[in-house]
């Protein structure tokens, strides 16, 4: 059976999330798909899936966690998405009881998509926003052209052991401000519970 | 020239004899005699050091040490994680600073010395025969200060430590000390060392 490449477009509201048209939140979205699909898992309701993505800052293309947090759920706000800041395009997917999952967009892939007219005119400084839609449109097409093991390498990660951080709902108020902390950041100062800022701590 | 009872001090107190310990010697004293400071009995010096760990020659760290009284207890010494042999001395009382760094060249001896051979191929410092270990003190020891360093230019650096606390309490569960900018609280207010806390950090 022909593997149909471009079952995994974003949708409109994942494009209207991310703000601008670029190639790489879809990429991310595919990716993040297609973690789901290997991990046998649903989208991410509640905090169970976790990300720990490779990107970093200071450098492009880190559109590619939107799209990984459209596909999948595993979302900044639900605490599900790390980052290790090592500067790669890459992410490994962990689920409880099975082995995580690595994905990364292979060399050969990134070199042969950055030869796409998008990609001159962001080494101009042109912003996403900036560049003719017809320019973005066909740099995501060409991406949903190509076949899953051409953009991604998979590995099954058994040595990769993530312990999620245990949540909790207790709080205090902070007796300087009044305003409420949650208990793992509240500080102690004269004898008093205290939120960080008004501790002087810093931390 | 490197005052030898200096050295000896600095041998001693390192445990074993290498070249790097002496280059933060000669790093600190020339960094010290450019701002025209004495080593310093408490806080007065603040020493950066630009290196990280678990790399070569990290000794150089405990010449200057030795060298400055900017010490782990004392707290005024500090690493920078950038993989590189500068120091910057820091007079906190002038605000006044200085860079010294060892010349690569003079690095590249240490280097390419069967020191080196040894110490890579697992030797621990301290069993490296003297003959191989004292020629490259001795080169670190005679050396001018301009075959060996390079000194910058005296600058402005207005130094603020970070606040210094008194304060501590009796951990609830453990019973130990702990100082109370550390200290945490539990879901039922019980105030608890980091450990004691289960939140890591």
């Amino acid at each position: 059976m022909v593997e149909d490449t471009k079952r995994y477009r974003p949708p409109e509201w994942a494009f209207a999330f991310h703000g601008h048209l670029c190639p790489f939140m879809p990429l991310g979205y595919r990716m993040g798909m297609l973690a789901l699909e290997r991990l046998g898992v649903g989208r991410e309701k509640d905090h169970t899936l976790h990300v720990i993505a490779e990107l970093g800052e200071g450098h492009p293309q880190t559109c590619l966690l939107d799209g990984v947090q459209a596909a999948t759920g595993a979302t900044y706000g639900k605490v599900l998405m790390e980052k290790t800041y090592w500067g790669k395009l890459a992410a490994t997917f962990w689920y409880p009881e099975k082995t995580p999952l690595r994905y990364s967009l292979k060399a050969s892939f990134i070199e042969d998509f950055g030869r796409l007219a998008f990609f001159a005119h962001r080494q101009k400084g042109l912003e996403p926003s900036q560049i003719p839609e017809a320019v973005a449109l066909e740099a995501i097409d060409w991406v949903f052209e190509q076949a899953d093991d051409t953009v991604f390498e998979v590995t099954e990660r058994w040595d990769f052991v993530y312990t999620p951080v245990k949540g909790s709902f207790g709080k205090a108020k902070c007796s300087v401000c009044g305003e409420y902390v949650f208990e793992r950041y509240v500080r102690v100062r004269d004898g008093q519970a205290v939120c960080i800022p008004c501790s002087g701590y810093g931390k | 020239m490197l005052d030898r009872e200096l050295l000896a001090f600095g041998q001693r107190f390192h445990g074993h004899v290498c070249p790097a310990m002496p280059m933060g010697l000669r790093a600190a004293l020339a960094a010290m005699a450019k701002l025209g400071v004495e080593r310093a009995p408490d806080g007065q010096l603040m020493a950066l050091l630009e290196l990280d760990e678990d790399h070569c020659a990290t000794c150089f760290a405990d010449g200057v040490q030795v060298a400055t009284g900017c010490t782990l207890g004392k707290g005024n010494i500090k690493k920078l994680h950038y993989g590189k042999w500068g120091l910057t001395l820091i007079d906190k009382k002038t605000k006044r600073a200085v860079r010294v760094v060892p010349r690569a060249e003079a690095m590249q001896r240490s280097k390419e010395s069967q020191f080196m051979q040894l110490r890579k191929s697992g030797v621990p410092a301290s069993q490296v025969p003297a003959e191989v270990a004292a020629p490259l003190v001795e080169m670190v020891a005679n050396a001018p200060d301009e075959a060996l360093l390079k000194v910058g230019e005296v600058f402005e650096y207005d130094w603020h430590d970070a606040p210094h606390t008194f304060e501590s309490v009796v951990c609830a569960s453990c019973g130990e000390m702990t100082v109370t900018r550390n200290a945490r609280v539990t879901s039922d207010g019980q105030v608890v060392c980091i450990p004691c806390s289960g939140y890591g950090k």
